[in-house]
């Protein structure tokens, strides 16, 4: 049999890059050799020793996120339908917050569901939105203040790079209002109204997660090419001529 | 593999970020210490968990399972990790000369003083300078191969040679690291 040397020692120790009967050679040898056993054993301890001088002191606690920092810099946008299953999607600590809007989205709907299946006055094209009792005039007062704050934002991101971040802060209060209202709209029987706020609410989502401050092209394309900055204003004068009346006389 | 997991991974790989965070939230870490290891440098380590985890987001369709996604992370880690070591020390090494007589001369330069041998802490500074001295083919073959546990036909691939370079780069760097531990050895 070959001598054995220190390097055979190395890769047996590894069970790696040796043929298999050089291998059992080794390990007869060793059984039968008290020198090459203690050779073999101090080896071992030194390669032990060695590898305790690649011990690794642990990240702070800040790495995960100064990692997510750098790693989301190198991914490329988020797909708009991912961003909207996410958010339409429950999450844990919101569910209360979604039963909550639901709930208010329900009483809302109501309410502008009373006013719904009233007959329309003679002189009306549409019937008023909500009876003109002192909480429908509220409820319809935000509901133009949504859609007026809606254009704004609308208008900011079809038109500017959004530098200071005011639409998609916009947007972010937007959310989740949007989609009370259109459940409103819808139990009011306004359907066209309710369409209207469904078709807002993706581009209101894509707008409050752009991180990087600046509506792509795609989506001011989307902007101009549904008009929706000018439906926003003409549904937010709707609301107000429909409550106008009763706002004055108060 | 969790349940939880594997549906982040789903999730990601459609394109939801937000799962995405997850998975480096639940894996940044364990990539660290390799990427430690192989570059010896903490903040090149980050750049190297970084863009490993930028490469799986992008290589995520091609996940499939077959090992797990920790054990597939981790391969991509060490690839970030050797092509910053290979951006910073050049393409290729050349292979250290494997003559007795450089042999020789590198394991004197770890020979401490007398003095030195006085206590076990200067055990960790006598490592430690043996670190500095391994090139880097030989730490990351040593690496992958005693700590890392990758086989010799794994390590030739990861760092584009051949299995008997890498086998010559494990044999010099525990020459090295045997020398630095030498002052310390209890012949039996």
């Amino acid at each position: 049999m070959n001598p054995v040397s220190d390097e055979d020692l190395v890769l047996y120790h590894y069970r790696d890059g040796l043929p298999r009967e050089r291998l059992a050679e080794i390990e007869d040898a060793l059984f039968a050799d008290d020198a090459l056993r203690r050779r073999y054993e101090r080896l071992r301890a030194e390669l032990n020793a060695a590898g305790g001088a690649f011990a690794v002191t642990a990240p702070d606690a800040a790495f995960e996120a100064r990692i997510w920092r750098g790693v989301r810099r190198g991914l490329p946008r988020e797909p708009l339908g991912a961003r909207v299953a996410r958010w339409l999607a429950p999450r844990e600590g919101g569910r209360l917050a979604l039963a909550l809007m639901v709930v208010a989205a329900l009483a809302l709907g109501w309410m502008l569901g009373r006013s719904g299946q009233a007959p329309a006055p003679a002189v009306a094209t549409q019937a008023p939105l909500l009876e003109r009792d002192a909480g429908e005039r509220v409820l319809a007062s935000y509901l133009a203040q949504h859609l007026e704050t809606t254009e704004r934002a609308l208008m900011i991101a079809a038109n500017s790079d959004d530098a200071d971040g005011t639409a998609r802060e916009l947007a972010q209060q937007l959310v989740a209002s949007n989609r009370l209202y259109a459940s409103a709209a819808q139990r009011a029987n306004r359907p066209q109204l309710a369409a209207f706020l469904r078709e807002l609410e993706p581009v209101l989502i894509e707008l409050a997660h752009d991180d990087a401050g600046v509506a792509p092209g795609e989506l001011r394309e989307t902007i101009r090419d549904r008009d929706l900055t000018f439906k926003a204003r003409a549904a937010a004068a709707l609301a107000r001529q429909d409550f106008a009346p009763a706002t004055q006389s108060l | 593999m969790s349940e939880g997991e594997r549906q982040w991974i789903a999730a990601a790989s459609r394109g939801d970020q937000h799962a995405f965070r997850r998975l480096v939230e639940l894996h940044a870490r364990s990539l660290y210490p390799v990427c430690v290891r192989i570059l010896g440098d903490p903040a090149l380590a980050e750049d190297a968990v970084q863009e490993a985890l930028v490469n799986a987001h992008r290589a995520l369709a091609r996940f499939d399972g077959r090992s797990s996604f920790a054990t597939w992370l981790h391969r991509i880690a060490v690839n970030a990790a050797l092509g910053i070591r290979r951006a910073r020390h050049g393409e290729r090494e050349a292979p250290a000369s494997t003559d007795g007589a450089s042999s020789l001369e590198t394991l004197a330069d770890f020979a401490p003083e007398p003095a030195e041998l006085a206590s076990g802490a200067q055990l960790g500074s006598s490592l430690a300078s043996a670190l500095e001295a391994l090139t880097p083919l030989e730490r990351t073959a040593f690496v992958l191969r005693h700590l890392e546990q990758y086989p010799l036909e794994e390590i030739a691939h990861a760092l584009e040679s051949n299995v008997n370079a890498c086998k010559q780069a494990i044999f010099r760097a525990v020459r090295k690291l045997r020398a630095a531990l030498a002052p310390w050895r209890v012949e039996a």
